[in-house]
């Protein structure tokens, strides 16, 4: 068990293009918390795990596990387990070979990486298949042998890089909730590197979204959803993604700017100039409510998912279309008319910047 | 008309098929039939009669046992010389990032496009300094150095293609580079390794040329060039039921070798196109 410090950490791909992969990141992760790197393709995220394991050189920086700094460890001296996107198992071993193939490096005896091995294959429910070769496993028998084979060593760290990424659907529900259970069974420090912001929602004690090698804010899942800190955030976090309407700020003052024949309407934040109004799908009403933005709208795609229906809608209030959730038994029409209400304290207000604009205290609570 | 059109076109394939196997197994055939039917100084298309006369005049007339053995030797030792070189070569070119790692592999190809008459007065003086004239070590060299371009490329390409998390899982593991090479990539890479074996066994096998260059006495010759100096009654003869003979003795091992590993080679040359 271990905590984990970053200082500034930097890497660099050297070369004819050089690429600053991960820049200047600072963040302290807590003994035996969750933590949840997410951010799309070529954010760091997967970068900055394989530095913690020591796959990568760090280019800049200091990294400590606990108050021992790592940098120039080799993997196996930083007491780390890695569960890999494509579950890197040997083909050739057994399950029982995979899995106690680090221990037998240890020089441990046959009876002791015996006893750890079955132990594992218990918490794991692997006992049947120990004899197994991995080609004889479906995907998420693979996956808990390569979650076997970390957790076998009795690493500080847990690194997982997008270990889901190959499961079909319900499979991933499962085994997320299974990772999710083995984590509070084991309370190993374990680091989580995804793309799918489910998982980050569900699985983070911590989730830390980065975007071109920066930590774009770091919280708990309902932090990070209820309070982005920047546009990217955002529009990252939430499905389907925030709507986003330009506006001009005059105190708590909002004048839509794309807009026809301009109105203003009042928003619990206080700023002067040009900035973004963020207000997330499901948070848009049908019907009125007090203080809420009234805007009529036409509908141009419905998207039916079961549980809830997406509509798409053209307003004048931006060029893009607004998304609305509603819920699923509505069955509107395209083309039909429709009110809707943009409830002013669900609002975010982001700066010309996208940085968040704090929220003023109001009477109304959320 | 249908039926017509179908059966031509099966028959016209069956005649295909027999052309082929006609002109592939006919030398063979020949070489066999000629070894247990006739005399010197003829071949035959059928064998008048069947004794094993050729074969025991092999044995007798010459070192021949003796000359098995040799090639043997110097065979298997090529194998695993230049198995042991190229495995850890490739493990370099296909693993390791280095400055001139694509040069290296390039002139490593260029090499092997030299015929052996260019390098053979090259090698002999290489043998001669290394005091290696009239011994098996100047063939296990010389056939080493000639198989070990082709097994370095055949492997370098078959390690790229073992995922690279694999060799991270490994390291994670807390596998040094030598213990990854020998308990990950060898057994996953054993197909290409039999096929790469193979083929510079068969080359080492079949030789001539260095063979005859380098090897002096009798007693140290292998088999290729032994063959070559079974002699008739007089100079204007060609033994031919003994020289077959030999080559049938000879080529049964390498058949037994192929028919052996055949699955291995097959798996050998599509292994890495299919993802395991």
């Amino acid at each position: 068990m271990s905590s984990i410090e970053f200082v500034k950490l930097d890497k660099v791909y050297k070369g004819l293009n050089s690429f600053h992969a991960v820049k200047g990141v600072d963040l302290s992760i807590n003994d035996g918390e969750f933590v949840v790197f997410v951010g799309p393709s070529g954010c760091g995220k997967s970068t900055l795990l394989r530095m913690i394991a020591g796959l990568e050189d760090i280019s800049g920086g200091d990294l400590y596990f606990g108050k021992t700094r790592v940098n120039a460890m080799a993997p196996k001296e930083r007491g780390i387990g890695m569960v890999f996107q494509s579950y890197a198992l040997y083909p050739h071993m057994s399950v029982y070979d995979n899995m106690a193939f680090g221990l037998t490096l240890e020089k441990k005896s046959s009876q002791t990486i015996d006893q750890k091995v079955r132990e594992v294959a218990g918490i794991l429910q692997l006992e049947h298949l120990l004899e197994r070769k991995p080609k004889e496993l479906s995907g998420g028998q693979r996956q808990r042998v390569a979650i076997g084979r970390a957790i076998v060593r009795q690493p500080n760290v847990f690194l997982f890089d997008e270990p889901l990424s190959n499961l079909d659907a319900s499979l991933r529900v499962q085994m997320r909730i299974e990772i999710t259970k083995l984590h509070q069974k084991l309370k190993t420090t374990s680091i989580y590197v995804t793309h799918d912001q489910i998982e980050a929602m569900t699985m983070a004690d911590k989730i830390v979204v980065l975007n071109q090698g920066q930590i774009m804010q770091v919280g708990s899942p309902l932090e990070i959803y209820n309070n982005p800190a920047n546009t990217f955030v955002a529009g990252f976090m939430g499905s389907p993604t925030m709507n986003f309407v330009q506006v001009n700020a005059q105190g708590s003052q909002m004048t839509p700017t794309p807009c026809d024949n301009p109105r203003s309407f009042e928003v619990p934040f206080q700023h002067q100039g040009p900035a973004t109004l963020g207000i997330r799908p499901e948070h848009i009403e049908l019907s009125p409510l007090p203080g809420a933005l009234a805007v009529e709208c036409q509908i141009s795609v419905v998207e039916h998912l079961g549980n809830e229906t997406m509509l798409y809608l053209t307003s004048e209030l931006c060029e893009q279309p607004l998304v609305v959730a509603v819920a699923g038994e509505k069955s509107p029409q395209i083309g039909e008319d429709l009110t809707i209400y943009l409830p002013a304290e669900r609002c975010h207000l982001f700066d010309a910047n996208g940085e968040a604009v704090t929220r003023l205290e109001t009477s109304k609570p959320n | 008309m249908k039926t017509l059109k179908l059966l031509t076109g099966r028959a016209l394939f069956a005649l295909a098929v027999l052309a082929l196997l006609l002109y592939t197994i006919f030398p063979f055939y020949i070489a066999v039939a000629t070894s247990f039917g006739a005399g010197t100084g003829e071949h035959v298309y059928t064998p008048a009669y069947f004794d094993l006369r050729n074969y025991l005049s092999v044995f007798k007339e010459q070192p021949f046992f003796h000359n098995i053995l040799n090639s043997a030797l110097v065979s298997f030792a090529t194998v695993a010389i230049s198995l042991l070189i190229a495995v850890t070569a490739s493990y370099a070119l296909a693993r390791v990032h280095f400055r001139g790692r694509t040069l290296l592999l390039l002139t490593v190809l260029g090499v092997s496009m030299f015929p052996q008459v260019a390098v053979l007065s090259g090698m002999f003086e290489l043998i001669r300094m290394l005091g290696l004239y009239n011994s098996l070590g100047s063939l296990i060299l010389s056939y080493t150095v000639f198989s070990l371009p082709f097994s370095v490329w055949i492997l370098t390409t078959f390690m790229r293609g073992i995922p690279k998390d694999l060799e991270e899982a490994a390291i994670v593991d807390g596998a040094t580079p030598w213990q990854i090479i020998t308990r990950i990539f060898m057994p996953v890479l054993w197909p290409a390794l039999v096929t790469t074996g193979l083929l510079a066994f068969i080359g080492a096998w079949n030789e001539f040329m260095f063979a005859i260059t380098f090897i002096l006495s009798n007693e140290n010759r292998t088999v290729p060039v032994a063959i070559s100096m079974i002699s008739g009654d007089s100079q204007y003869e060609l033994p031919w039921g003994p020289v077959m003979a030999a080559s049938v003795v000879v080529t049964v091992p390498l058949i037994a070798l192929v028919l052996i590993f055949q699955r291995k080679i097959v798996e050998g040359l599509t292994a890495g196109a299919v993802k395991g």
